[in-house]
């Protein structure tokens, strides 16, 4: 029995359904996609930012696969391709016999790309985290903030709280009371005040990014250890023109671009952590490190003027974590890893070893569907 | 140098201390019961390349060299030859 690991072709797209269906009682979070181009970051052209599917074939058989994203990220400005392995699921889940999966996708990703990552991944006791760790892979957890803008609805709503009978009551008791407000503040500490901005900054909603965004890039990337390549070209890739999901702010200091912010602002329907809040979240966001807290303030602003019931950003750099606690979020605990390859950890140790110039967040991600 | 029936014995050993794994037989079917997952693999593969000094690389196994003790002592024989003998080469090169 050999497992080949090779690009998912047309030929494939039956067994890939069979495989599907033959995981489906292990209730993985997703499946492969039956067609074997991406929709998401399709290679088209010569764009650097794409995605590739591969499938682990035994005797034409489907027994796992996993995307590679393809991306260029910079280094202290020195700009490196780097490699993302998503979604990687093997018929491991449903059948022992096929355990050598896993590790063979992870080895195959890495001999594709040494500098390779993986953002997301859920928890540390998940079989993928532990599987990368025992592989020599290192894990850091990007912070997750949160800022309640209506507590009732907050309270109604936020399902990861509500875990026993007693928690369940004591919520619903303090939404019906009329002390949301009061409970969400005294729950977390939302009465810190918030840092005010001056009124020389302000946001322009834009419908792509064009040169402005690119000359922020070329100054940004000397100021961090590790971001992905933003300029216009990726930006109008991730983030289409015309994809009215997005919403994309410039942010202007005297007039003057001096970073940009990716929004979302989602109404929830029965959704399994916000119940059917209205969320809005800071998917991604560029500046310099000292103009942070300028990007965040009207990034919030913006979102609170639209009428969300809460924020969330996860945010890997201290500039942009403490610019969200300065507007009024809290930390909170997250399950949104980055782990690393072992090529990639020793250029990180090389060239940050305290890892605080990390810019990571939800852009870096594996698409809009988990934004 | 370990025979054999050395290595199923001290592999046996390794799989019940370090993976609190038991086994009747050295002819169980590990991955029929249910006994080896990704995880328990990669942490047996570094076990047994730290005890017996070999490397071994994931991109030429098959899962049949995990099935059975006996079958996990085959591949470590073949590894432990291999390393031997690029060992001699380096020696012989320098």
């Amino acid at each position: 029995m050999a497992i080949q690991i090779r690009p998912y072709t047309e030929e494939f797209s039956g067994p890939v359904a069979e495989f599907n269906r033959r995981v489906g009682p292990a209730h993985v979070p997703f499946r492969i996609p039956e067609t074997p181009v991406p929709s998401w970051l399709p290679k088209v052209g010569g764009r650097n930012i794409y995605q590739e599917i591969f499938l682990a074939i035994e005797d034409g058989c489907v027994r796992g696969a996993y995307t590679f994203k393809h991306q260029q990220f910079s280094f202290w400005g020195r700009v490196l391709e780097v490699g993302a392995c998503q979604m990687p699921i093997s018929e491991g889940v449903v059948d022992k016999r096929y355990s050598l999966v896993g590790p063979k996708i992870v080895n195959d990703a890495l001999r594709r790309q040494p500098l390779s990552y993986g953002l997301g991944l859920g928890s540390l006791d998940a079989a993928i985290t532990r599987m990368l760790l025992a592989m020599g892979w290192s894990v850091r957890a990007v912070p997750f903030f949160f800022r309640v803008r209506n507590g009732f609805r907050f309270l109604r709503n936020i399902r990861y709280l509500k875990t026993t009978v007693l928690r369940r009551c004591v919520l619903a008791t303090a939404a019906y009371s009329g002390f949301g407000w009061i409970g969400a503040r005294i729950a977390w500490p939302l009465v810190a005040p918030v840092a005010e901005q001056p009124r020389s900054v302000c946001a322009e909603q834009v419908d792509e990014f064009s040169t402005w965004a690119d000359d922020i890039w070329k100054t940004c990337k000397y100021w961090y250890s590790m971001v992905g390549v933003r300029d216009s070209d990726v930006l109008n890739i991730l983030y289409p023109p015309g994809n009215p999901r997005f919403i994309r702010l410039k942010i202007l200091n005297n007039g003057k671009p001096a970073g940009w912010a990716v929004l979302l602002d989602t109404v929830m329907s029965d959704s399994k952590y916000f119940g059917n809040m209205r969320v809005g979240s800071i998917a991604d966001c560029l500046a310099l490190p000292e103009d942070a807290d300028k990007v965040i303030s009207v990034a919030s602003q913006v979102l609170e003027k639209r009428g969300v019931d809460l924020i969330l950003s996860n945010q890997s750099h201290a500039s942009w974590g403490r610019a969200l606690s300065r507007a009024g979020f809290v930390e909170g605990p997250s399950n949104y890893l980055f782990v690393t390859s072992e090529p990639l950890t020793e250029l990180l140790n090389d060239i940050d070893p305290a890892s605080k110039g990390i810019h990571l967040n939800r852009g870096d991600g594996d698409g809009p569907i988990h934004l | 140098m370990l025979h054999d029936g050395d290595l199923a014995s001290e592999i046996h050993r390794l799989l019940a201390e370090k993976l609190f794994v038991e086994l009747d037989s050295p002819d169980v079917d590990l991955l029929q019961a249910g006994v080896l997952d990704s995880l328990a693999l990669i942490q047996l593969l570094l076990h047994l390349e730290q005890q017996f000094g070999i490397k071994i690389a994931v991109d030429e196994l098959e899962i049949d060299d995990f099935r059975t003790i006996t079958s996990i002592a085959r591949l470590v024989a073949s590894q432990k030859t291999a390393c031997a003998d690029v060992g001699v080469r380096n020696g012989v090169q320098r």
